[in-house]
């Protein structure tokens, strides 16, 4: 089992090749999920408190 | 019905239904096939005679590559409904996608120039793909450029459709840099209507990441268009309703 990881990680001696691919990869993509997601609930948070706002000035018209 | 169907996904609020209901579905697509593929492509895939495990940059490399071209074409496509029909949520996808794909190109030219190093002997060569792929990450940039440069939304959405539709002329010239030119790159593996030259056990692998990535980037571009929509449309009262019933839901828990 140790064997067959330490193989799987040097990738026949290219590891670090293989490995810095796929981390920048990972970095990118999950990064981009995170900042997605965020955005949208930073939208649903400021359409919220838009609207509250604006109730607000309609009922104090 | 599919054209109905397209023509129904015009309406911000129709869309922001429909997207709200497959998003779940792409997502849960997305990771399902990221692991199957990963694995499938890192472990079960066998080493290449010539290349050993480096070839596994692949599964990576490519995908990337081929979502750069395709979110483009699909940009491109949504330019011409915008500038012809002017349908505005044609420019809300493009605004969307441009990040990302901005973003894979970039990943496709650096994951290429890794997996050259050891195998080309550099990290860049001046080679037909390798130079247009480049060319359409600067016109990726110009594109995001313009678009932020414009500070009235509809004059930067119809000024981003106009340069959309002039850049896509280095996406058949990417696909086919490799039959035109001598060029260093691989050239096609999945051909029309050939038997593929790759190896089955590799190529399933790939198949799998391609379609991980594309489901990727259904989910976050729908993510980002719902937000986008939903400060557009703020006035509105479908808005309006959604953001109460929600609001009723959150304090009913």
């Amino acid at each position: 089992m140790k064997l067959w990881l330490a193989d799987f990680f040097s990738m026949g001696g290219y590891g670090l090749y293989v490995w810095l691919s796929y981390g920048v990869v990972t970095v990118v993509l999950v990064g981009h999920l995170y900042l997605s997601c965020y955005k949208f609930r930073k939208a649903k948070r400021d359409v919220y408190r838009w609207l509250h706002q604006h109730k607000t000035e309609q009922v104090h018209k | 019905m599919v054209w109905k169907f397209l023509y129904k996904l015009a309406s911000p609020q129709y869309f922001y239904q429909i997207s709200g209901s497959l998003l779940p579905w792409f997502g849960i697509i997305a990771i399902i096939l990221f692991i199957v593929g990963l694995f499938s492509g890192l472990v079960l895939a066998p080493a290449d005679y010539q290349q050993g495990d480096a070839f596994r940059i692949m599964y990576i490399h490519v995908p990337s590559a081929f979502m750069s071209l395709f979110i483009y074409a699909l940009m491109t496509f949504c330019a011409v409904l915008s500038l012809v029909w002017k349908i505005k949520m044609a420019d809300l996808v493009i605004k969307a996608s441009i990040s990302l794909g901005a973003w894979l190109a970039f990943l496709a030219l650096l994951t290429g120039s890794i997996w050259g190093k050891p195998m080309w002997g550099g990290w860049w060569i001046w080679d037909p793909r390798l130079t247009s792929e480049l060319i359409l990450l600067f016109i990726y940039l110009g594109i995001y450029a313009l678009q932020q440069a414009i500070p009235h939304r509809d004059n930067a959405a119809k000024a981003v459709a106009i340069l959309l539709i002039v850049g896509f002329v280095d996406i058949p010239i990417i696909h086919y840099s490799v039959s035109w030119w001598n060029s260093l790159h691989q050239g096609a593996t999945l051909v029309q209507f050939a038997k593929p030259t790759i190896a089955p056990s590799m190529l399933y692998p790939l198949l799998i990441m391609m379609v991980a990535f594309l489901s990727y980037y259904v989910s976050l571009m729908m993510v980002t268009v719902r937000g986008e929509l939903l400060q557009r449309e703020k006035k509105s009262r479908w808005v309006s309703q959604l953001i109460v019933a929600d609001d009723r839901l959150k304090s009913a828990r």
